[in-house]
């Protein structure tokens, strides 16, 4: 065999050749069977030559805010894809109606209609919004695309309607308590009287303003066709607010 | 080429794996006995580091034990335990490419010596002489640079002496396809001392 030096001009040498020059004797590694066998008898489901599973684990460790994200992200991406797996199970018979609907958007219509229960009880329980959002759809004809816009919003009014429902729920109570006072002492702080009956009438008039800000935002999202006929199930929105008002106590 | 197989050899693997489907790890030690030389020599080549090397032929024989229930026969054991052996090294080098800064190589040049050359051949001398050595050198890097598909195949052609057909087995290919890897990974080794040339 003729090896070249870098000057050399001999022809290259035939890889076959080269490669049968590339020997090795391994010596034999007499322990190799009993650490396999102790692996297999300690960890059947090893794998330390290939460790994707813990690396990628390891990588995230060290990215809390990647992490932080990919839960925000699930969480919120399940959450809308339970809601709307629950709707599509229920749109083959929606059950609700204007009156069911209206308690889902208005506090104040909610808390008359649920005071006048007896014993009084909260009528939009959890599964109201969905019945209700089942019923505008058939009702609307809406497509994918608008009733998944139209959940979206009123799931972020949900709350708020909540929160408003129990101010009013808290202050009609106060209210109440005083009218029983009234009767057995007449010791009564008027001024305090006087700032609830405020307070009541302020959250009156935010909890109506939302719903007409609900009413607003989904006028926007249907066709004008369809806005006449929304609006059409709703009754005249001023008309709305004064229904939802009739039940109040007057004003001292 | 340094290893073929023999029919009484394959026998023995296919009662071997029949034992072993009993659940019995003592049913794996005449199969190291038997096979891991042929693992070394292919792993060692690939990997050219004797660390991984060690671990990839112990874990190809982890595999072969939970994987028992995978192996058909027909198909033999060679193809079988070359194709896990050829993924684990395939996984291996990924491994490496990605955490270079774990490089067995980097650490052991700290110390002056590399395993590989230990492993590669403890018995060096006038096999390798100082005038082959280059040359051979090249050829290992080289061997180093081919694709996965291609030095797979050279591997366990030239020195495993396995045939077309169970390379096609590990390497996923067609048997034309096989003999186009070979082809061009022959190709390429023969510009081994033509760079320093250019």
């Amino acid at each position: 065999m003729s090896v070249r030096s870098p000057m050399s001009t001999q022809p290259p040498e035939d890889p076959h050749n080269l490669l049968e020059k590339w020997e090795i004797k391994p010596p034999p590694d007499i322990h190799l069977a009993d650490r396999v066998i102790n692996q297999i008898r300690t960890s059947p489901a090893a794998s330390p030559a290939e460790p994707p599973l813990s690396s990628w684990l390891a990588w995230l460790v060290k990215r809390p805010v990647y992490v932080g994200g990919f839960a925000a992200v699930f969480l919120v991406t399940g959450g809308l894809i339970a809601l709307m797996a629950v709707l599509m199970l229920r749109e083959s018979n929606p059950t609700a109606s204007p009156v069911e609907y209206r308690l889902v958007i208005d506090p104040v219509y909610r808390l008359t209609q649920s005071a006048e229960l007896s014993p009084p009880r909260d009528l939009a329980d959890a599964d109201a919004m969905i019945e209700a959002l089942n019923w505008l759809k058939k009702e609307l004809r809406l497509d994918g695309d608008q009733f998944s816009k139209l959940v979206s919003l009123h799931g972020n009014f949900e709350a708020t309607f909540a929160g408003q429902f129990q101010d009013l729920q808290a202050s009609e109570a106060l209210m109440n308590d005083f009218d029983q006072l009234r009767f057995q002492s007449e010791l009564i702080d008027f001024i305090e009287v006087y700032r609830t009956l405020e307070n009541f009438k302020k959250q009156r008039v935010r909890a109506s303003e939302t719903t007409a800000d609900l009413v607003h935002q989904v006028s926007e999202i249907v066709t004008s066709e369809q806005r006449g006929r929304y609006l059409e199930l709703l009754g005249d929105l001023s008309q709305f607010r004064k229904e939802s008002t009739r039940g109040a106590p007057p004003a001292t | 080429m340094e290893h073929r197989l023999r029919p009484d050899s394959e026998m023995s693997d296919l009662e071997d794996m029949d034992c072993l489907q009993t659940g019995d790890p003592e049913a794996l030690r005449p199969l190291i006995e038997r096979w891991e030389p042929r693992l070394l020599s292919f792993v060692y080549r690939y990997t050219q580091d004797t660390h991984s090397t060690r671990d990839i032929v112990q874990e190809v024989f982890v595999r072969v034990y939970h994987r028992r229930s995978q192996f058909q026969a027909k198909h033999g054991f060679a193809p079988w335990v070359f194709t896990i052996a050829a993924n684990l090294c395939r996984n291996r080098a990924r491994w490496s490419k990605r955490h270079p800064e774990e490089s067995w190589d980097a650490s052991s040049e700290e110390g002056g010596s590399s395993h590989r050359e230990r492993l590669a051949d403890p018995h060096a001398g006038p096999r390798e002489t100082a005038e082959s050595e280059e040359a051979l050198t090249e050829l290992k890097s080289m061997v180093m640079e081919l694709p996965h598909d291609q030095k797979t195949a050279v591997l366990l052609h030239h020195y495993e002496g396995l045939a077309t057909p169970e390379i096609a087995t590990i390497v996923g290919c067609s048997r034309r396809g096989v003999e186009t890897r070979i082809y061009r990974a022959m190709k390429q080794l023969k510009r081994v001392g033509q760079r320093k040339l250019s």
